[in-house]
């Protein structure tokens, strides 16, 4: 064999290795600046209440998600904060998927990938309607180890949302599931810790209210 | 317009095809010729060729789920011939490299002529980058599919360059160990 007739070799090489490489996006370096600029922020604030030159407002009353909330007369404020991401896969094979959680990649069976698809995501007032124009983010589509496709799948995210990330992966259960069936899935993925961490989802909302409380992993 | 549509239109033998798949794909065709001619002009040429050729084989291929891939093999085997047609002292030294680093991925005093089964070949590639997590996989892909050059992927992915090489490095190592256990070098 001729080192040529390699290079030639992987001109042949599956499709699906051509096109991971060319729709993962180039590093983004915006992430790692605004950790920077928010711990100089912090150090800051804190060395000026050290020298006692800064007094920190009074926190705000509570103003969580209240759906008799009139958001057409509610501040920026109070609407960030009743907000929620909400997402919806739009292709029609997986279409009554919903996002539940996070999980660690150990769970997801990375060697079978079933389909690319696109995923609605947007924030949503207290009532349910859109807040701004929703995005539409690319995804890939796998299997969790010893869970069925008919139950639940794994979306792992080409392109960053506001509130999603392109390095965890996202379990979306199958609409009508049982209790029993649920507790079964939730008991194989270990999650029985039931602390959401931001940027995470629960019954299909994106723990978060901003945008800058979702971090891509190193 | 999507991939299928503009399949279909090949298949209808609607030559609007083109024009849909130069709008859509064109720049990332020429993109991929220039990496290996570095030369606009023959890239813009291989990729009027990619065109012709795109038109001869749909149908009967219907590439609908990888358009793009099957596109840029055609553009990149192109481009590999035009390289090759060039004397050596005008063939493009990014090209002279990864043939070097392919070298590596021989075992022994394995370059020389054989009868090797090109698609057999890609299929055990294939089946050893399934083996990597996606990362290393991109970055292998993106050196020798893409023909991008150490210092695109370091920016592309964020890794320093000597990182970058020595994931391609070990990568090579792997792949020759590979080759040699699925029997191409007895």
């Amino acid at each position: 064999m001729k080192s040529d007739e390699l290079l030639d070799a992987i001109g042949g090489i599956d499709p699906k290795h051509v096109r991971a490489a060319e729709v993962m996006k180039p590093y983004s370096r915006k992430g790692l600046l605004t950790a920077i600029a928010a711990a100089a922020v912090l150090l800051l604030v804190g060395l000026a209440i050290w020298k006692g030159l800064f007094v920190p407002p009074e926190k705000p009353p509570e103003t969580y998600a209240d759906t008799s909330l009139d958001l057409t007369e509610a501040t920026v404020a109070e609407t960030v904060i009743s907000s929620q991401y909400r997402t919806q896969i739009l292709d029609d094979a997986y279409a009554d998927y919903h996002p539940v959680r996070i999980c660690d990649s150990a769970y997801v069976d990375l060697e079978h990938e079933l389909a690319e698809i696109l995923v609605e995501g947007g924030w949503k007032d207290g009532n349910g309607a859109a807040i701004d124009t929703p995005e539409t983010l690319r995804a890939l589509v796998y299997p969790l180890r010893e869970i069925g496709q008919d139950q639940a799948i794994c979306l792992f995210f080409l392109d960053k949302g506001d509130a999603l990330t392109t390095t965890h992966y996202y379990v979306y259960l199958k609409e009508g599931l049982n209790d029993t069936e649920k507790d079964l899935i939730y008991e194989k993925l270990n999650w029985n810790e039931p602390k959401p961490v931001p940027g995470t989802v629960e019954d299909g909302i994106v723990i978060c209210t901003t945008s800058s409380e979702v971090e891509e992993q190193p | 317009m999507d991939d299928s549509a503009i399949i279909d239109l090949y298949l209808a033998r609607d030559e609007t095809a083109v024009s849909e798949t130069a709008e859509k794909y064109g720049t990332r065709l020429r993109r991929i010729a220039e990496s290996i001619l570095r030369d606009p002009s023959s890239a813009e040429e291989c990729e009027n060729d990619t065109y012709l050729q795109t038109w001869n084989r749909i149908p009967p291929n219907e590439p609908r789920n990888y358009f793009f891939a099957f596109l840029g093999k055609i553009t990149r085997h192109l481009a590999i011939d035009e390289c090759r047609k060039q004397t050596s002292r005008k063939r493009q030294a990014l090209f002279v490299e990864l043939t070097d680093e392919m070298t590596e991925c021989l075992a022994g005093q394995s370059d020389v002529e054989s009868e090797i089964d090109a698609q057999e070949l890609s299929r055990t590639i294939s089946s050893f980058l399934d083996t990597y997590p996606l990362m290393q996989r991109n970055i292998f892909v993106r050196r020798y599919w893409y023909f991008d050059s150490i210092p695109e992927i370091s920016t592309r992915y964020g890794f320093s360059q000597s990182k970058v090489k020595s994931i391609l490095f070990r990568m090579r190592n792997r792949l020759r160990e590979y080759l040699v256990r699925e029997g191409y070098f007895i």
